[in-house]
């Protein structure tokens, strides 16, 4: 019901799994509360009994993280087949309101933004979260983003362009830089033009990957094929599509064949174009075409690798240029989830666990004694910025921090 | 042409104790480290103990230091016979390392250590964790299961260490006991679960205070060993309860886990990396290894290499491949591969445990004292490549207890000839 194939690839791993536990090892929800088994038992476990019956309700504690499916030795993919079971529930037993809405983030921050104060008043009074509690059960105190009232889109008019660029991107900016946070897009933009990079804004609406977070399967197909029709003639044309969320990159290259199960040329196409914006640059440098940029920035930060991007399999390239920034006092977290995993976090009944699985990354933030914490995906930053009450920043905010101040490059 | 610039002075494929004691060892030296795997493993499924050579001819090995003498003399391709002279250092590497993550790895060459099992027998090992070994000889034990965990059956263990102990010449009492706490009453307990339950200092206190009487007259309190993911439990529980030994229980295992945190820990303070879900093949061209590719989501990420260790595994973990027209290769970077001796109809034995050989173990890859890859004439094949543990051949590690010497005195030389290895243009 789900439309996804019975026997694809990612099925298959279950068959691999030879329940040594590892995945239960890296678990970030298990230990946090007891209605979540793990994912061994919703994973390849339950795997088994699925063509027959119902979906056990746990699966819905599972976040999304990955981490499971990147620490299986034996090469499950225990993640997607979770996300998958979450979509087989909702298939078959509807979906609440709320889940319908948080899973629509771009329409959210259409009519959001236009009212910007009075909607970001709404988000803020006690009184109406306490509503949006009770009715939606989209927690009274769990951390939302502000709407901007000047989108991405309408800024990036006004930003330079090289003179004499070396390359051209794409640039993916999201919906979160689009309606809540434009200066990512703006301080990444303004990076590439120091880069030597032009920027190109292919038409773009959002990737879907709510959608999946939440199992509307067939919507996210919808926004996928639609994010194909709109993408490709930039891939086509040979330009790379950079993104700064590394939730919705990871979207593009992976999820929309391995949890939505769309093995199309076409999403082969994309994800081998798609780049983290870091990843982008950072192969640039190994390559010997690009000097890392540099700068100072006399702070302590530090930098929490969100799980999607640790789903990239790239490793952590945005730690590696703000490394290189002089004066930083630079530490990353260690720390395998902060909790939010999406909208996961702010539904009422998942708040608390949520922030127990996130009370790792304040509690490191605390000993290294961060004025800032780095992250590259949006609802990591507002559950970090909610845990610590320290500001957290896309990495590339810092970076044209510091190199913006440095003067043009030669 | 632009010049390829290596981001890491050393990258280690592999999160094992060979690629964790390499890593580590890489960057003792100063290099910057990348440490990849595919995923956790053998860490997670080993007790935490450093098994060097447990038994060598059938018999159980006493004292490890003539036991590898006598080894590396008469099997000289044994990896023991290349490394012997480095294993003492290596493990004094390792042990503080291990130190310096929280796990205190008590033992050394002259003397095997006694470790006992959940089905109560005792095995020798060379360094094992302070809270997996007990005060046996003349011991009253109280052997406690916990309702709920099914890993650990008192009634067995009691009814087995003690004629299994008289063998060894020590004397041995074990009660068996069954504990019922309420916060053990849940739908799913296995190890790991409970070890989250001990690293809470309530429920650590619960434990040991319905433990107290039932222990009264015993020496010594034996528990599967779920005494906490964190390093500090276990000697927690037993400051309140007196002495407690760890018996290690089926994966995931909860003492290897701790040691693999701990080594992974110091590794991070050291400024290493580890990246965990990355399957990679190298690109070797004219004797060196070039690049690194890794499979990435979408697609290949080529990174530039200056140096690597090669550290995954036997062929239970991937690291060796038995092909179907009966060849053993080695899958990341294709290197030589020395066959099991004799027919492949000879290769396996047909009990899969037991005390036979099964040469199928011999297979791997050979290595000069350098861990450099050899080939069939014995000449070094990729200058910059190293390789380390369980993709070593010439050793019958289950049979020998050995794995764990042979991918730490291998990963610790080839992690310091890694980081030795000079950058070129």
């Amino acid at each position: 019901m789900t439309g996804v194939p019975l026997l694809d690839e990612v099925a298959l791993s279950a068959d691999r799994c030879i329940k040594c536990n590892v995945c239960n090892t890296v678990c970030p929800v298990m230990p946090a509360t007891d209605l979540f088994p793990g994912p061994k038992y919703c994973g390849p476990q339950a795997q088994r009994y699925r063509l027959a019956g119902p979906e056990e309700a746990w699966v819905d504690y599972c976040n999304g993280c990955g981490a499971c499916t990147r620490a299986c030795p034996s090469g499950v993919r225990v993640a997607e087949l979770n996300a998958r079971a979450r979509a087989e529930i909702v298939a078959r037993g509807g979906l609440p309101l709320r889940n319908r809405l948080l899973g629509r983030s771009e329409l959210l921050g259409r009519l959001g933004s236009p009212l910007a104060p009075l909607a970001n008043l709404g988000l803020r009074r006690p009184e109406s979260r306490a509503l949006a509690d009770r009715l939606l059960g989209i927690h009274r105190a769990a951390p939302l983003p502000a709407f901007s009232r000047v989108s991405f889109r309408e800024r990036f008019r006004r930003l330079p362009r090289p003179a004499a660029p070396r390359t051209t991107v794409a640039y993916f900016h999201g919906c979160s830089t689009n309606f809540y946070e434009p200066r990512v897009g703006e301080a990444a933009v303004r990076l590439l033009e120091r880069c030597g990079v032009a920027v190109e804004l292919p038409r773009q609406h959002c990737c879907g990957l709510p959608l999946i977070s939440n199992g509307e399967f067939a919507a996210a197909r919808r926004y996928a094929e639609r994010t194909l029709r709109e993408l490709l003639p930039a891939v086509r044309a040979g330009l790379p599509i950079v993104a700064t969320s590394t939730s919705c990159s990871y979207t593009l290259k992976a999820e929309y064949r391995e949890v939505l199960g769309m093995w199309t040329p076409e999403t082969a196409e994309l994800a081998a174009a798609t780049y983290d914006l870091f990843e982008f640059l950072r192969e640039r440098v190994w390559a010997g075409a690009l000097e890392a940029p540099r700068g100072e920035l006399r702070r302590r930060v530090l930098y929490h690798p969100p799980c999607q991007l640790r789903s990239h399999g790239v490793g952590v390239p945005a730690a590696d240029f703000l490394a290189a920034l002089e004066g930083i006092e630079l530490a990353e977290s260690g720390v395998e989830c902060c909790g939010i995993g999406g909208t996961y976090g702010m539904k009422s009944e998942k708040y608390a666990v949520a922030q127990r699985i996130g009370r790792a990354v304040a509690e490191r933030a605390r000993e290294h004694g961060a004025e800032v914490v780095a992250c590259d995906s949006e609802t990591c930053r507002w559950q970090i910025q909610h845990l610590t009450g320290l500001p957290a920043r896309h990495p590339v905010e810092l970076l044209w921090e510091a190199v913006g101040s440095a003067g043009a490059a030669p | 042409m632009p010049s390829p610039r290596p981001p890491y002075d050393v990258v280690v494929v592999g999160l094992g104790l060979a690629g964790l004691t390499a890593a580590l060892a890489a960057a003792s030296r100063g290099a910057r480290v990348l440490a990849l795997g595919k995923g956790y493993g053998t860490t997670h499924f080993r007790s935490g103990t450093i098994d060097v050579l447990g038994y060598l001819e059938g018999g159980a090995v006493r004292s490890p230091r003539p036991a590898l003498s006598a080894l590396a003399a008469a099997r000289p391709e044994h990896p023991y016979a290349r490394l012997g002279g480095r294993v003492e250092e290596a493990l004094s590497f390792l042990r503080d390392a291990a130190r310096g993550g929280g796990v205190e790895l008590q033992g050394g060459l002259d003397e095997a250590q006694l470790v006992a099992t959940t089905a109560g027998t005792l095995r020798p090992t060379c360094l094992a964790p302070t809270s997996l070994l007990g005060a046996w000889d003349g011991a009253r034990v109280l052997a406690v299961g916990l309702q709920g965990f099914r890993d650990f059956d008192p009634e067995l263990f009691a009814a087995t260490l003690p004629p299994v102990a008289a063998r060894l010449g020590l004397e041995v009492a074990v009660r068996p006991a069954r504990l019922s706490l309420a916060p053990l009453l849940r739908r799913h307990l296995d190890g790991l679960g409970l070890a989250r339950l001990l690293d809470r200092p309530a429920f650590r206190h619960q434990l040991a205070e319905a433990l107290r009487p039932l222990a009264r007259g015993c020496t010594l309190v034996a528990l599967p060993a779920v005494l906490g993911l964190e390093a500090a439990t276990a000697a927690a529980l037993a400051t309140e309860l007196g002495p407690a030994v760890e018996l290690p229980t089926l994966p995931p295992s909860v003492p290897g886990i701790r040691l693999q945190r701990a080594l992974e820990r110091a590794l991070r303070e050291r400024g290493g990396r580890v990246q965990v879900g990355a399957e990679v093949r190298l690109e070797c061209a004219a004797g060196r290894a070039r690049a690194l590719e890794l499979e990435a989501a979408g697609r290949r990420l080529r990174m530039p290499l200056r140096s690597v260790v090669l550290a995954t595994g036997g062929m239970a973990s991937g690291g060796l491949r038995l092909e179907p027209s009966g060849a053993v290769v080695e899958p990341a970077a294709d290197l030589p591969v020395a066959q099991p001796p004799g027919p492949p109809g000879r290769w396996f034995r047909e009990r899969f445990l037991g005390s036979c050989d099964q040469a199928i173990d011999l297979a791997g890859v050979r290595a000069d004292a350098c861990m450099r890859p050899l080939d069939a004439e014995g000449r070094v094949v990729i200058e910059n490549l190293f390789v380390a543990g369980g993709l070593l051949a010439g050793a019958e590690r289950s049979l020998e207890r050995s794995a764990d010497g042979i991918a730490c005195a291998s990963g610790y030389v080839a992690g310091l000839e890694a980081a030795a290895v000079e950058a070129t243009a």
